[in-house]
């Protein structure tokens, strides 16, 4: 309690403090040094293994998931995580095909507990009067109904508030004891996490939360909450405060732009809707070092709209509306929800401001809300309890919209996605961190294919001949995640790839590299390259540079396919074909597998559908990964 | 409607909303006070309540409550007590669903509570950990090295390359490092030293593991394959998964001990009560 308030005074007194000079240069939220110090590792810090896990799973802690039937909670989240056997929500046996290397259990912060705390009729819950509503509706066996008045209530900030701070107190120091108890340094990493849940009008805004710390630097404070404030800048003022009084380290995960009506990657304050200024974008920079670029509510990579050229732009795209489908989406919105626009737009408002806001590396990750954060096509858990196993899942609408029924975000389009991997020195919680914040990373669509890439500027492409390649470069030019040095006279980037197939997974179709950069004209560009393909003898580029399909070995109504097509491993070397050593670029990699059945394939067979499924469904799909970006700056 | 859909409607029961019951409350004060129980219309709050209360306070708040909360710990206490006592007399526990479902916790929770305190013995652990090798057996490790041969570059060659490597593997000094033979797989160490069998699913896949297994151990031989393509391998060591002594594991034997009684006791406190019962249920 003493703690909380104190926190809250803290945050509050930068946060009045800022907002009196909110356009004023050197607020007490720059970087520090002894902040900064701990991060910057040599480049070849990375190690020789890149460790899988999901930074975003809810058990029955969160409100929604509780409300929603979630029972399993937080020790059969990171028992499940690790490969053992538990019951499932709807009573079933349910095991990973291989353990998690790390788990960021992300619970929402707002009403933290509320489920169980409502089961057992706390009396700090019984005080709010929603909190009687919900209690009523919970014991009368309207879970479901009354996780929605939730959702709809969030959308309308603080009236959403039913917890106090005791209560918080009590459940945030279980939720740490158990990380604790379960993190095992080498073998199983629990970092320690939370979800800030804003999303005024429905649009979201949520961001998880990551500490690289333990419990005794974490248990100083209470997670900043959408009750705290639902503006992001005041998230930051939050976590620089739990930087300064603590000394750890805390960084936070934005997802679901997709669902946030063109707010996401907005490039204005969210208070006042002017544009951003210098401190937003160095704040932003600092804290935001990653975007959960795709997850089971949709892939936010780029929308085929905003990518017209390139053909595989339409991946996993969920975009009707906003979260609660209060607002429909309108084509204007969409810049300001996409990963690679955003990354595009970072590199103008660089050039702008100093610094660019929109400087992240790509991870994905479950949002799974039933503490199964699984993500295998034929051993997919679902996003909730209702989405268990089952044959009625298909038809199961994950969130009701409150206006009108066509902006419903039903099962049939959601994912079994995705993963986060993080090319890290070990599995511990440091070094997983300090990967994530250099950026070190990329994200899958839920399968563990692997991809590393480097850049410099003295790559020959022999190099990918040494089995220990990526050693023997990593001095010589920087990871995914990294910044090449201005180029001097005649010199050119390059990227070392290499990809290799999950090992129980399909084979890979291509590696390409996505260009973005900033022209003369101070307009940015994009431009996707086949850079590396399964069967080049028979696969020539066609006129337009594109590669042809790989093909497909997919038996829909079998939910079969074989590794007959693609290659089990890729290399590829590039050098920019149309670098101009004065223009800001980045360049990621993405990697795409030949394709295979959904999960909403393997439900139709397993349970025997074919009379009541839709003819046409997404029953295929091409799972991938994307990394992190390089970036050159001239300057 | 589906079947689950009509079973949730037979077997809910009406809510009454607690306000619409407290309105009832106050607006029947006159048929409350003609039915109120004579007796028993004494409340007491004894001191251990009393020490209780102030314990539950400080606990949340981390400090001792002043004198007027204190007296309005009292004044709750009292207030619940006195509409908890005319609410029963009016029988308005019954047909309730969330006393109904209240009740049922608290005899699950009862039945909890009636386990045994007393912890497992060491034998008991020890039994438990022995009948159930699959969940505490440590996993087999293995120590080897590894060449990487990539059908898409050495096509039919591959064989043919294979055998050549493995006589020069054989002939050259068993301390030379392989590492910069064979081609590229991507974080793929030549050298693997006492390695979980998990983490070689998860880098090599499924094939090449259970192959590792039957290899001979001491020398270079292959090929074998993998998910990625062939591999020449020198095993010099696996260590079987064993049953770890209890002290390495007590805490997950314990654990899952416990889960499996805490199933059967439930289950066999249910099962008693229910014998003294006869249950008929309507043909659907």
């Amino acid at each position: 309690m003493r703690i909380r308030a104190l926190a809250l005074t803290g945050v509050m007194a930068l946060a009045s403090g800022l907002s009196s000079c909110a356009s004023g240069p050197g607020t007490p939220l720059e970087s520090k040094g002894a902040a900064s110090a701990v991060i910057e590792d040599s480049q070849c810090a990375s190690g020789n293994r890149a460790y899988f896990g999901d930074t975003h799973l809810h058990t029955a802690l969160s409100p929604d998931a509780g409300l929603a039937g979630t029972k399993l909670g937080l020790e059969e989240a990171y028992r499940f995580a690790k490969g053992e056997t538990v019951t499932s929500n709807s009573g079933q046996k349910a095991a990973l095909k291989r353990p998690l290397d790390f788990l960021v259990v992300a619970d929402h912060a707002e009403n933290l507990g509320l489920a169980q705390g409502l089961a057992d009729s706390d009396p700090e819950l019984l005080k709010s009067s929603l909190g009687q509503q919900l209690n009523e509706m919970l014991k009368a066996g309207q879970g479901r109904e009354a996780f929605y008045l939730l959702v709809q209530k969030m959308a309308k900030g603080s009236e959403a508030k039913i917890s106090n701070e005791s209560f918080m107190q009590n459940v945030w120091k279980y939720n740490t004891e158990v990380a604790e108890r379960f993190n095992d340094p080498g073998k199983f990493t629990a970092l320690i996490g939370y979800e800030w849940t804003s999303q005024p009008g429905g649009g979201n805004l949520h961001r998880v939360v990551v500490f690289r710390d333990n419990k005794a630097l974490v248990d100083q404070i209470l997670p900043f909450s959408n009750f705290d404030s639902e503006n992001v800048e005041d998230l930051w003022r939050f976590m620089n405060f739990y930087e300064e009084k603590t000394g750890g380290r805390v960084l936070a995960i934005p997802h679901n732009g997709n669902l946030s009506s063109g707010t996401m990657f907005l490039p204005r304050h969210q208070k006042t809707g002017e544009p951003i200024d210098a401190d937003y974008a160095r704040m932003r920079h600092r804290f935001e070092p990653l975007v959960e670029v795709t997850q089971a509510k949709g892939t936010g990579e780029t929308h085929p709209m905003l990518s017209p050229e390139d053909e595989f732009a339409g991946f996993n795209i969920v975009d009707n509306s906003n979260l609660g489908g209060i607002k429909p989406t309108t084509p204007d919105m969409l810049p300001y929800e996409y990963t690679r626009a955003a990354l595009r737009r970072g590199l103008q408002l660089e050039q702008q401001l100093g610094v660019n806001p929109f400087k992240f590396g790509l991870i994905g990750s479950t949002d799974s809300h039933s503490s199964l954060p699984s993500t295998a096509e034929d051993n997919w858990w679902g996003k909730s309890p209702a989405l268990e196993p089952s044959p009625e899942r298909w038809k199961d609408v994950l969130i009701k919209s409150s206006k009108d029924p066509s902006l419903d975000l039903t099962a049939l389009q959601l994912g079994a996605s995705g993963l986060a991997g993080v090319w890290a020195s070990g599995n511990t919680r440091t070094a997983l961190w300090d990967a994530m914040n250099r950026k070190e990373v990329f994200g899958t669509s839920g399968t563990r294919l692997t991809v590393r890439v480097y850049g410099g500027y003295d790559y020959t492409g022999d190099e990918l001949k040494a089995a220990d390649w990526a050693k023997r470069v990593c001095a010589k030019g920087v990871p995914m995640g990294g910044d090449l040095m201005a180029a001097s006279e005649g010199q050119i980037p390059s990227l070392l790839i290499q990809a290799r197939k999950d090992p129980d997974g399909a084979n890979l179709d291509r590696i390409q590299v996505v260009k973005g950069w900033l022209d003369a004209d101070g307009e940015t560009q994009e431009q996707v390259f086949d850079v590396s393909w399964s069967d080049p003898g028979q696969r020539k580029p066609r006129a337009d540079g594109k590669v042809p399909s790989v093909g497909s070995s997919v038996n829909e109504r079998e939910a079969t396919y074989t590794n007959t097509i693609g290659a089990p491993t890729l290399t590829g070397y590039w050098k920019d074909p149309a670098f101009d050593p004065t223009q800001k670029a980045f360049y990621y990699v993405r990697v795409l597998e030949i394709p295979t059945p959904t999960w909403l394939a393997y439900d139709r067979k397993n349970y025997n559908l074919y009379d009541e499924m839709p003819e046409t469904a997404p029953y295929t799909s091409q799972e991938r990964a994307y990394t992190s970006p390089i970036w050159y700056n001239p300057s | 409607m589906g079947w689950s859909d009509r079973l949730r409607t037979l077997v809910q029961e009406p809510i009454v909303p607690f306000l619409i019951i407290g309105a009832g409350l106050f607006g029947l004060q006159g048929v409350l006070d003609a039915m109120a129980p004579k007796g028993d219309r004494e409340i007491v709050v004894s001191n251990d309540q009393a020490v209780a209360m102030v314990q539950t306070f400080a606990r949340t708040w981390q400090r001792p409550p002043s004198q007027q909360e204190l007296e309005r710990l009292f004044d709750e206490h009292v207030r619940t007590e006195v509409f908890v006592r005319e609410a029963m007399a009016l029988g308005l526990d019954r047909n309730d669903t969330i006393v109904r479902r209240r009740l049922r916790q608290k005899m699950e929770f009862v039945s909890h509570g009636e386990q045994p305190l007393t912890p497992p013995s060491d034998q008991q652990l020890q039994a438990h950990l022995e009948a159930h090798p699959e969940r505490f057996s440590s996993e087999p490790r293995f120590s080897f090295q590894q060449v990487f041969l990539d059908p898409s570059r050495r096509g039919e060659r591959l064989n043919r390359d294979a055998e050549a490597l493995v006589v020069e593997l054989n002939q050259a000094d068993a301390a030379a490092d392989p590492s910069s033979l064979g081609d590229p797989l991507a974080m793929a160490s030549a050298s693997w030293q006492g390695e979980r069998r998990s983490e070689l699913l998860a880098q090599f896949g499924t094939t090449f593991t259970d192959a590792l297994q039957q290899q001979p151990q001491g020398r270079w031989v292959g090929p074998i394959s993998s998910a990625y393509g062939m591999h020449l391998v020198r095993v010099s060591s696996i260590t079987p998964g064993e049953l770890p002594p209890l002290d390495q594991v007590r805490e997950g034997v314990l654990r899952d001990w416990q889960d499996v009684q805490r199933q059967n006791h439930k289950e066999s406190y249910y099962r008693n009560l229910l014998a003294r019962y006869s249950v008929r249920l309507p043909q659907f």
